[in-house]
């Protein structure tokens, strides 16, 4: 599905990946773990395409396409969907009328037809028992005064919506407790299928005990430095970053 | 100083004979016209644009076309240029109406033009019935169409105000006093897209008396130079003043709103919120003056006006003036301007919104906090229009 190949990315100068290699299949969880500022959340950002980023070398290509040269909004057009480490908040547009415009714009890039009101309100009531979501929240402006679960639910709820082929989750986990992440592990999982693939990108092995992953990387200083299975997360849990850091450094 | 003078003289002969006009005549004459120091018009100097631009000697035949009439139900004034059409006017219900000269007005120097140069006053009185339009179809070179409005006790009244310039390089200078009895209620809202050459003065005052409420509801898109003056005093107790605005602006378009809310008597309290949209070369400037008198204890008080630039040659002044003698109120205010939030738009198109859909998105609901007090839909979808229009 996605094909990752030595991507170096910098921003302002600073270069934060140093050649990343990743391949995910369809039907494949991933999940890239490692210590802060290794570079985690820029392979997410610039998997969705933000542009403060520079990629200074290496291809993406998904799908047999080249990523890269891709506007964010055709990357989500083609099935690509980042779960924001930090929602965004917007007053003045209430969730209910985003999610219209979103998968409108969506359709509309497959030469489908707009979804009429009937059958996105049916649309809307399916995927809010998903994550347990309330209606109320949905017609508030965006994220605007959320807590910090409301906000990553409302995320895994817009992902429920798009029905995404690639999911990007950056640090989802992050100020969940453990209530909510059961809801949100839950939610990703019944929208696994073996057409779709999920990156899920976590600080913590807290959240692949409800999600879990077929591989486990670690990223440290903008590679990936180790990879293994869901015991590889387990060993980290227990042993923290440093062994990974000493074995990094005795190469 | 010069050409101020040489501008008076060339109107002079055009001074309406009565008192009031002659007395405003000779006061504008001893102040003169706001110059470019003039700390009222600093960035909106109305005299050199004028001189340059307005053909004052241009005399042709308005262009009235009813098309322009909004489709609602209600009472049509209709002035071309500057002096009240009856026979195209229609009044409904209880509302009346006399042409009663020019009496004494505002010391200021557009008002005294005003008062010199209208040829009557258009008085309408309240009743039952609403809402109530004013049309303007101007295409000689300065029209001062006049106007006050009654409201009487108990009483409301909806008024829309509608200009339109018909030929180029035109200059309104309007007036619009409203008299709101006690427990009356005023909503006034104006729509100005004008077009390139289009320069218009308007000063719109309101007098409050106990328990009276005004709102005013100024939409600003295009027009070479628009100022507006907006004058609010709360001369009772529990008034209140209620002052919203938008300016959303493209091209070379000038807007200036100059707006005073004057708090006289305890209790009473005043919110304005005033939203502008800058691009390509506009220039928007907002003033906003806040005054509690020593009496007017309890007084609450808030201003605020946001704006966000979307070019490098836009331009954006922007002042509150609070100046409070009362020492038991509670009063705020807070601008801010900025461009447009990088993160937001991110946010958007990550979900497959294209670039142009979500800064209209973004920009629209800034914009639609403005229209919250409008209640005739007619004009409420006038201005969304006119803001998708704009956007897209």
């Amino acid at each position: 599905m996605i094909s990752i190949k030595n991507v170096q990315a910098s921003i302002e100068d600073k270069e934060i990946l140093r050649g990343i290699d990743l391949e995910v299949n369809t039907g494949e969880v991933h999940a890239i773990m490692g210590p802060n500022g290794s570079g985690k959340s820029t392979l997410a950002s610039i998997l969705a395409g933000r542009e403060d980023y520079e990629i200074t070398s290496g291809s993406v290509e998904y799908f047999g396409e080249d990523l890269l040269k891709f506007d964010p909004e055709e990357r989500a057009q083609k099935g690509i969907f980042l779960a924001f480490q930090y929602p965004v908040e917007i007053p003045g547009v209430s969730t209910t009328n985003f999610m219209k415009t979103a998968i409108n714009k969506i359709r509309e890039s497959r030469g489908e037809k707009a979804l009429d009101a009937v059958n996105f309100l049916n649309l809307m009531k399916e995927k809010m028992k998903l994550v347990d979501i309330d209606q109320s929240l949905l017609s508030r402006s965006l994220n605007e005064g959320f807590s910090g679960g409301e906000k990553k639910r409302n995320e895994i709820f817009q992902m429920a919506m798009l029905e995404p082929k690639l999911a990007i989750l950056d640090e989802t986990d992050s100020g969940l407790d453990i209530d909510a992440l059961k809801i949100v592990a839950n939610g990703v999982n019944k929208l696994k299928s073996k057409n779709n693939a999920t990156i899920v990108v976590t600080h913590y092995q807290r959240l692949l005990d409800y999600i879990a992953p077929d591989f486990v990387h670690v990223l440290y200083k903008g590679k990936i430095v180790k990879s293994g299975d869901k015991n590889l997360a387990l060993e980290l849990e227990e042993k923290g970053y440093d062994w990974i850091k000493e074995e990094v450094a005795l190469v | 100083m010069i050409k101020e003078y040489n501008m008076l003289r060339s109107l002079e002969g055009r001074v309406n004979e009565n008192t009031s006009s002659r007395e405003a005549w000779k006061m504008l004459t001893e102040i003169g016209l706001p110059h470019k120091k003039s700390e009222t018009y600093k960035f909106t100097p109305i005299v050199l644009i004028l001189e340059k631009n307005i053909d004052w000697d241009l005399n042709s035949k308005s262009t009235f076309c009813d098309k322009k009439l909004y489709a609602a139900k209600g009472s049509h004034f209709i002035f071309i240029n500057g002096v009240l059409n009856e026979k195209l006017s229609q009044v409904q219900g209880d509302i009346s109406f006399a042409i009663e000269d020019v009496k004494e007005g505002r010391h200021d120097p557009l008002s005294l033009l005003n008062t010199s140069l209208a040829s009557n006053e258009l008085v309408i009185t309240s009743g039952t019935e609403s809402p109530v339009f004013i049309y303007h179809f101007n295409s000689v070179g300065i029209s001062n169409p006049r106007v006050r409005i009654k409201v009487k006790s108990g009483e409301s009244i909806q008024l829309i105000e509608k200009l339109f310039e018909t030929n180029e390089n035109t200059f309104t200078n309007s007036f619009i006093h409203f008299e709101v009895a006690e427990n009356a209620f005023v909503c006034h809202s104006k729509v100005q897209n004008y077009n390139s050459s289009t320069y218009s003065h308007e000063t719109v005052a309101a007098n409050v008396e106990n328990n009276g409420r005004f709102y005013n509801n100024t939409f600003s898109f295009e027009g070479a130079l628009t100022r507006n003056n907006l004058i609010i005093n709360l001369n009772g107790q529990n008034c209140e003043g209620h002052m919203y605005g938008l300016f959303l602006l493209d091209k070379k378009s000038h807007i200036d709103n100059n707006t005073t809310v004057d708090h006289i008597q305890p209790n009473s309290f005043s919110n304005e919120l005033y939203k502008g949209i800058l691009d390509e070369d506009s220039t928007g400037v907002f003033n906003g003056k806040i005054y509690v008198r020593q009496d007017a204890q309890k007084t609450n008080a808030f201003q605020s006006n946001n704006n966000i630039l979307l070019s490098e040659g836009a331009t954006l002044h922007t002042k509150p003036q609070l100046e409070i003698w009362a020492d038991d109120v509670k009063c705020s205010h807070g601008c801010t301007s900025g461009q447009l939030d990088k993160d937001a738009i991110f946010y958007l198109r990550s979900r497959g919104i294209d670039y142009k859909a979500a800064k209209a998105m973004l920009l629209r609901a800034f914009a639609e906090e403005t229209l919250e007090h409008v209640k005739l839909e007619t004009i409420k979808h006038e201005v969304l229009d006119l803001i998708n229009q704009k956007l897209l």
